[in-house]
């Protein structure tokens, strides 16, 4: 159990700046996900908390003891690699025993951790086949149990799920839940896939461009994205994202006026905003429905490309003018509609997000 | 048989070149193979088989008889008689160009004959001595153990002086890594020939003249071995040691557990190589052994042609002796050497 | 790279407890390595793994061409640098003193004039032999469909053997009692001591040599051969381009950059010419017929009554500054053969 506090946290290679001063605090048993696109220096970030990339500045602290300058093994840290990274001219025993022998363990101490963990994770038979003779699924359990053995302080995971097929994905992701229900060992999880991050984590961290967008629970990053960064990249579809203006503002609630989606109110206060303002208003695909808007509701039209219908939940994919982005809508059942017919929507104003053109960052935080 | 010796790149007809082709491969196998073999042949024949012209194909040597009354075994020979007729004998003494001779059949009676009369029966015979003789005689055990020492060891060092080079330059980040990296490959351009002289007077300093460690430590580091080896570790994922880091090994045993191990078909590779450089070996030898006792083979064989009473009995014997490895090395191998030579340019 | 995945789980076991027996050996060194990291770093444990190597590539190599030239500029009999006196360029002047280049005799040092011209008809007829027989065996080997790796290894086994035993099984066979003189005897009722004549021992030494070493350059023209995409030989034959041609204008332009580099590693190899020629005219003989730089370089500096290191040193000298220029040439071409 083992709290992780992170502050200024800077990394370069040569001149380039690659992560550009991160505060993070992980709670002790905490499941921290960190996510982000493709090269925002995820890995980088998990690298530099397992010891194995220096830090150029900041610092890093495990239980409030600095640990910038010890080695991975100092800081008692396990990691599971986004290859598993077995080595392959060693049986699976061998690959689980390599790191407590390098501790000097007793034998019969290793041997007791290496087949509780290979029983836990249901590999004890194939403790004496060698990687190459496993199934994907496999190593990635034997990665696990490497890890598992070493009874860390905090466990790392670099994009563990990414070499799965999709149905063994999402069991191993329930896996890797329970695990860390049963050991309450505080792990972080780099992942690019906000699904995992959203249905595994307990606190998620949203990366970009080496930058911190926004910590929180999965539900508020989802409920309360703190910028179009995140309200973009949380939540599956993408959230509907149009350009808007402040017609008024007061105390009862903020009046909205689109091109795309027509005049509402949001029927909530938003401090500090001014009329005139440049906004951009965020929509999530569920909370559009098709059909005429209500009066006060806001609401659109739109010429539809593509429907995709799953049986028991219809995606609309359309466009309200030729050059705006698609706007999504989460219809439940089946539906079908012709391509190029236009379809009315609408939504419920207290659902929409706000934001500033200027900045991107949510107007709804601001009241807070 | 005949289809499938015709079975060429047109999978038709053998043409004229592919005769010609045939006849070149089967030629430069002849060129290749007669010289060795006829030292191997000539190995097994005794002195006088070997003094003797024209020689014979095959190694004989005088078929003898023990005669009672006798105190060495006779020599057998054939006389022909000035009628025609002819006659097994056994041959007594010589003097000039009489010979006293005696029938096998009739052993008290000695009589004596002209020489020209003679022809000696010979049979096939290996003289095993020839090996046996030096190996005692010569000092060739002391010889034969210092080329296994200076192989094996020497052998030994390179493989792992040379990996953890390799495994540094591969696998760290560190200043001054590339021009590490220059500077031996740089060494390739350096042959022995033209640094002799100061390095032996180097080996003098080190006092390790005439000493094996003297050729042992000058041959350890290659750059050929630091340039394969390396080359190899790069295709090694950089993940493994990170892992291993993890998992609380140290560097040194990153390398020994890890890396080594991963490493074990360029490593062959390298061992191979080695083991023929090192049993090869003349020119630096030579320069820095001078006492017959820490001679190698190489050295040792090249001593006994300059004496005075050349014994190419025991030479080609010892020659046999000194390629056998190589070329058991080389059955096995064959594929693997020429492979890693057609692959890396590496002699 | 590592065992089949069919290897036996209870050979892997085995195998597993083969490592660790070595590694409980191995443990010497690897605790007070473990102990060194420790002190200095995981960063600065790449130098101590490149320490050995480089200490001995300095003392064997780096120290010695520093030398080298350092004993071109001295005089004396005595080998330790330090006891020897500066004698400028006095070594270089005596090599270089001579009448005409052309004619040894009229040279100060006319035995290094000799082994300067003998190893120039040497690597001349060496590399224009090994070349054309390296290429003509190449080609033949690559049209074989059978056998061809039976034969490439029949023709490689001569490099691996040592200079010595190919100098011996040589001039065994060309002895005055050989096999070749047998047949002579037999076919032309002569005979002829071959490696006491001059000019058959010189054409032996050329002719033993490309014996030698013919294997390795043959493997890797042949490697070039091979690299040559099949399809442009389907497309000239579809053409009805003749044998004769296709050679002359596919395969031969192809394979240039390959037979460039063969050259200038052979001409490379070829000044150095020493061990085998030594051993099969028994030191350079008959007279100084077959005495070449490196006998000259290896005779001045450690026979007994010679000892002028100087003199040997500066003739390296001069044949290192050849060397290197062959070997900027041999890079400058390999680099742009890769071009
Ligand atoms: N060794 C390195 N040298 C220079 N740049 C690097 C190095 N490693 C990573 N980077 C850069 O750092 C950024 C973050 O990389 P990484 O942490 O691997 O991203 P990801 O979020 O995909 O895991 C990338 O832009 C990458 O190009
Ligand atoms: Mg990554």
């Amino acid at each position: 159990m083992t709290a992780i506090s992170m502050r200024d946290l800077r990394k370069s290679y040569g001149t380039l700046e690659v992560i550009h001063g991160i505060d993070i605090d992980v709670d002790s048993g905490e499941f921290v996900a960190l996510v982000g696109p493709s090269g925002c220096g995820k890995s980088t970030l998990l690298r530099m908390i397992s010891g194995l990339e220096p830090i150029s500045a900041g610092q890093m602290s495990f239980d409030d003891q600095r640990v910038n300058d010890l080695s991975p093994a100092e800081r008692q840290i396990a990691m599971v690699f986004q290859s598993y990274a077995l080595y392959p001219h060693m049986s699976v025993r061998k690959n689980l025993s390599f790191g407590l022998e390098n501790l000097r363990m007793d034998r019969a101490e290793i041997n007791r951790r290496v087949e509780a963990a290979a029983r836990m994770l249901a590999i004890d038979g194939y403790l004496d086949r060698r990687p190459k003779a496993l199934s994907g699924g496999q190593r990635q359990r034997v990665a696990i149990g490497r890890a598992i053995v070493r009874q860390p302080r905090v466990f790392l995971f670099d994009e563990p799920l990414s070499n799965l097929d999709a149905k063994l994905r999402v069991q191993t992701r329930s896996e890797i839940t329970k695990l860390h229900k049963q050991l309450k060992t505080t792990m972080i999880y780099v992942t690019h896939d906000q699904v995992e991050a959203m249905t595994m984590a307990q606190k998620i961290v949203v990366l970009n461009k080496g930058k911190v967008e926004q910590i929180g629970r999965p539900l508020d990053l989802f409920e309360r994205p703190a910028n179009l960064f995140v309200a973009g990249f949380i939540g599956s579809p993408r959230m509907n994202i149009y350009p808007g203006k402040v017609v008024s503002a007061d105390g009862t609630g903020v009046s909205v006026e689109s091109a795309h989606l027509g005049r509402f109110t949001v029927p909530h206060a938003i401090a500090g905003i001014e009329a005139e303002g440049d906004i951009v208003i965020g929509l999530r695909p569920s909370h559009l429905k098709l059909g005429a808007a209500e009066p006060g509701a806001g609401g659109g039209t739109m010429t539809v490309e593509q429907v995709e219908s799953m049986g028991h939940e219809t995606f609309v994919y359309g466009r309200t003018s030729q050059s705006e982005d698609l706007t999504i809508v989460h219809v439940p059942g089946h539906f079908e509609a012709e391509m190029g017919a236009s379809l009315a929507f609408t939504f419920d104003p207290a659902f929409a997000h706000l934001f500033s053109a200027a900045s991107g960052r949510s107007l709804k935080e601001a009241r807070t | 048989m005949i289809a499938f010796l015709t079975r060429t790149r047109q999978k038709g007809r053998m043409d004229l070149t592919d005769w010609l082709a045939w006849g070149w491969a089967i030629l430069g196998t002849l060129v290749v193979a007669i010289p060795v073999g006829w030292a191997v042949i000539s190995s097994l024949k005794t002195e006088a088989e070997i003094n003797s012209f024209p020689p014979a194909l095959v190694p004989r040597a005088a078929q003898t008889i023990t005669i009672e009354g006798q105190s060495k075994p006779l020599s057998v020979w054939i006389r022909k008689a000035p009628d025609g007729s002819e006659q097994t004998v056994a041959l007594v003494r010589r003097i000039g160009l009489a010979a006293t001779v005696l029938d096998p059949a009739k052993p008290q009676e000695t009589f004596r004959v002209p020489v020209s009369e003679l022809s000696q029966l010979k049979e096939f015979h290996l003289q095993w001595s020839n090996y046996t003789e030096p190996l005692k005689q010569f000092n060739f055990l002391r010889y034969l153990w210092n080329t296994v020492f200076v192989t094996v060891v020497a052998t030994a060092l390179t493989l792992f002086l040379n990996s953890l080079t390799a495994f540094a330059l591969s696998k760290y980040r560190f200043a001054g890594r590339n021009a590490v990296f220059a500077l031996i490959l740089s060494t390739m351009m350096i042959p022995l020939s033209v640094i002799m002289v100061p390095a032996f007077m180097v080996i003098v300093g080190l006092n390790l003249a005439d000493n094996l460690w003297g050729v042992i430590l000058s041959t350890v580091s290659t750059p050929t071995g630091v340039f394969l080896l390396r080359q190899y570790m790069l295709t090694i994922p950089d993940d493994l040691i990170e892992a291993a880091r993890v998992d609380a090994a140290s560097e040194f045993r990153i390398y020994w557990r890890i890396v080594l191990p991963l490493c074990a078909p360029a490593l062959a590779v390298l061992a191979i190589f080695s083991v023929i450089w090192r049993w090869n070996d003349f020119l630096w030898p030579l320069i820095v052994l001078s006492s017959p006792d820490n001679y190698t083979l190489q050295i040792g064989l090249n001593s006994l042609q300059g004496q005075f009473n050349v014994q190419w009995h025991y030479i080609l014997a010892m020659t046999v002796v000194t390629l056998l490895p190589v070329t058991v090395v080389f059955l096995f191998l064959q594929k693997y050497i020429t492979e890693g030579v057609a692959s890396s340019g590496v002699k | 790279m590592s065992a089949p995945a069919s290897i036996a789980p209870r050979a892997v076991a085995r195998s597993e407890r083969v490592g660790e027996g070595l590694d409980a050996v191995m443990r010497v060194v690897e605790t007070p390595m473990a102990a060194l990291q420790r002190l200095i770093g995981v960063a600065r444990m790449p130098y101590v793994f490149i320490l050995p190597n480089m200490v001995l590539f300095t003392i064997f190599v780096f120290v010695p061409v520093g030398l080298a030239i350092a004993y071109a500029f001295t005089g004396g009999t005595d080998l330790l640098i330090w006891d020897r006196p500066y004698v400028g360029l006095e070594n270089f002047k005596a090599l270089l003193d001579c009448g005409n280049y052309l004619e040894p005799a009229t040279c100060r040092y006319n035995l290094f004039w000799t082994a300067v011209h003998n190893t120039w008809w040497y690597t001349l007829l060496n590399t224009l032999g090994t070349l054309f027989f390296a290429l003509m065996t190449a080609l033949v080997l690559n049209r074989l469909t059978w056998g061809r790796g039976f034969f490439r290894a029949v023709f490689f086994y001569p490099v691996l053997l040592s200079p010595v035993v190919v100098g011996l099984v040589w001039q065994w066979f060309l002895a005055r009692e050989g096999l070749l003189n047998g047949f002579l005897t037999e076919w032309l009722d002569t005979r002829i001591i071959f490696l006491l004549e001059v000019g058959w021992s010189r054409a032996w030494v050329v002719y033993v040599s490309i014996w030698f070493h013919m294997g390795f350059y043959m493997l890797i023209i042949l490697a070039g051969l091979q690299a040559i995409p099949r399809d442009i030989y389907e497309a000239a034959q579809i053409d009805g381009t003749s044998q004769w041609r296709q050679f002359w204008r596919l395969t031969l332009p192809l394979l240039m950059p390959n037979l460039l580099v063969v050259t200038v590693l052979l001409l490379i190899r070829s000044v150095q010419v020493f061990d085998e020629a030594w051993v099969l005219t028994n030191g350079g003989g008959p007279g100084t017929a077959n005495t070449f730089i490196v006998q000259f370089i290896y005779q001045t500096a450690f026979s007994p009554e010679l000892r002028l290191y100087g003199l040997a040193s500066a003739a390296s000298v001069l044949m290192g500054i050849g060397l290197l220029v062959l070997t900027l040439s041999q890079l400058w071409l390999a680099k742009k053969a890769e071009v």
